[in-house]
């Protein structure tokens, strides 16, 4: 029943689990289920427009420093996330038309929506799931999941990408788990004033605290160091320069 | 005999290769990073066709126009880059060592025939792309006054942008206008971060982590454009330094900027697709 599987790749605590973000009805996929299934609108991220954080792992900060502040959720299993509006329910880089902001990083937990792998208890494999509510899901059409009860290519291409997202998902925890050991992350609040006069302030994140990271015992640098958590640790702390990018943003779109 | 990319458009940084006479192959070199502190005028830096110290004798009338046009680096593939820019920029270039000494860090902007791809036809820098500060100082400069040490306000007067008379002034009667003295701050900040961009390519050589390399980067036409000449760090060698060194760069602050080194390397295939 799909009911009964779980969302593994949600990285909240199981207290917290609610679909995760953007998903509103996760089912494990199957060709009776979902015979006339079609995907249609791709490259439409109209999905992602109210929300302000997408969840990253910690593989793809290179490319989200590019632009966004990137935060951890609180504790006490925290996880990187992406900073994407100011507001709570707008993103800054989606526009009307669903259209990602141009040679903008999207996050793999977008590029791989509406699907997702699912964990049955009992059983350690995953299973390819999808949002049976994804706006670009439709009953009949071109771009068929399953074709005579086959999976067809993009089926294929899905779970390369949540294989692929799900091991970076273990590897990001483990970095959380480290970062949550050696008591790095400090609650943060963001509160910038706007030209205009009006502001925002966004709470309830964290961030490495730079002066307990200095203070790291040098035993336990040099395990981060062979676990290769040093970069993501640099670039989050870079990141911090891409509230400006934010404001700027929501300046130029009155929000 | 050119080496090939692996596979198509994937991008391969290798070993020098001495040889790059191979006909599909067109080949640009890391432009030589100017000589910048100390440097007197005479050795220009790239972009300085005509640098002069700004004095109120010489430029009391002299002034800037409006512009947003970075036509004039248009023909250079690489610029230096401040050490607290490399954070930044490892999501938009590779960044490389020049083959200078000592060898210091700059973004690469073009490979091949093609000079910086990151200015667009009219002039303007590509939407949405890093400008490294080496470019947004333009016109200005500082350079050295002669006593050791000391160094001053420069501006290069075969801009496009220089008036002689007219246009955003440099003095208000015989007064620095803010024109002026943001543009010597800004020069003052981004030379203290070139000079720190040099002692971390200092202390890259001396612990021989730099190796030659050339990339390749294998074109939808099946060309292969490459950039020879630069240097890059040996990543099985950074990661066999020894403990006592690694936490002598984590105090340097070298550590952020090795690993922005590192991941920019996985930025040769934007020169052929748009990035990800």
């Amino acid at each position: 029943m799909a009911k009964e599987l779980q969302a593994e790749a949600d990285p909240r605590p199981p207290a917290a689990r609610e679909p995760p973000l953007f998903y509103r009805r996760p089912a494990a996929l199957s060709p009776f289920l979902h015979v006339e299934f079609a995907l249609e609108g791709e490259g439409d991220y109209g999905f992602a427009r109210a929300t302000n954080s997408i969840p990253l792992n910690a593989v793809e900060f290179g490319l989200a420093a590019r632009h966004y502040p990137i935060v951890f959720t609180p504790g006490p299993a925290g996880f990187p996330v992406a900073i994407v509006g100011t507001r709570r329910d707008r993103n800054l880089f989606v526009d009307a038309a669903g259209r990602w902001q141009e040679s903008v990083y999207v996050p793999a937990w977008v590029r791989r929506y509406p699907f997702i792998f699912l964990e049955e208890p009992g059983n350690k494999d995953f299973i390819l799931g999808i949002d049976e509510a994804a706006p670009m899901l439709k009953q009949g059409g071109e771009n068929r999941l399953f074709r005579s009860g086959k999976p067809m290519p993009v089926l294929e291409r899905a779970v390369a990408l949540c294989s692929e997202f799900q091991g970076q998902l273990a590897l990001t925890r483990a970095f959380c788990k480290a970062l949550e050991d050696e008591g790095l992350l400090a609650d943060k609040e963001a509160g910038i004033a706007m030209k205009d006069g009006s502001g925002f302030r966004l709470t309830g994140f964290r961030v490495i605290d730079d002066k307990k990271f200095d203070k790291l015992d040098s035993k336990t640098f040099q395990r981060f160091r062979r676990r290769g958590w040093l970069a993501p640790i640099y670039l989050h702390l870079a990141s911090v320069a891409n509230w400006a990018i934010l404001v700027d943003l929501a300046a130029k779109q009155g929000t | 005999m050119a080496r090939k990319g692996r596979g198509d458009s994937t991008e391969a940084a290798k070993e020098a290769a001495t040889d790059n006479s191979a006909d599909k192959t067109t080949t640009g070199e890391a432009a030589p990073a100017p000589g910048e502190a100390g440097t007197p005028i005479g050795s220009l830096p790239l972009f300085y066709k005509k640098p002069h110290v700004v004095t109120v004798d010489r430029h009391g009338k002299a002034g800037l126009k409006e512009t947003t046009s970075f036509a004039f680096a248009r023909d250079t593939n690489s610029v230096p880059l401040g050490a607290d820019e490399i954070l930044v920029a490892q999501a938009h270039f590779p960044i490389v060592f020049a083959e200078t000494d000592p060898p210091i860090p700059v973004a690469v902007l073009g490979l091949g025939d093609a000079r910086n791809v990151f200015v667009n036809a009219d002039g303007s820098w590509r939407a949405g792309a890093y400008i490294p500060a080496y470019i947004r100082r333009y016109p200005f400069i500082l350079a050295s006054a002669g006593k050791p040490g000391e160094m001053m306000l420069a501006i290069d007067e075969d801009a496009p942008n220089f008036v002689a008379d007219g246009g955003r002034r440099l003095f208000e009667g015989t007064v620095p206008t803010p024109l002026a003295r943001q543009a010597a701050q800004f020069c003052q900040a981004f030379q203290n971060q070139f000079d720190l961009g040099r002692a971390f390519g200092e202390a890259l050589r001396a612990a021989n982590v730099l190796l030659p390399r050339r990339a390749d980067v294998r074109r939808a036409d099946g060309k292969t454009i490459s950039l020879q000449r630069f240097r890059v760090i040996d990543e099985a060698r950074f990661d066999a330094l020894p403990d006592e060194l690694f936490l002598r760069w984590r105090r340097a602050g070298w550590l952020g900027l090795a690993y922005s080194h590192l991941l920019s390397m996985r930025r040769w295939q934007s020169f052929v697709a748009p990035a990800a």
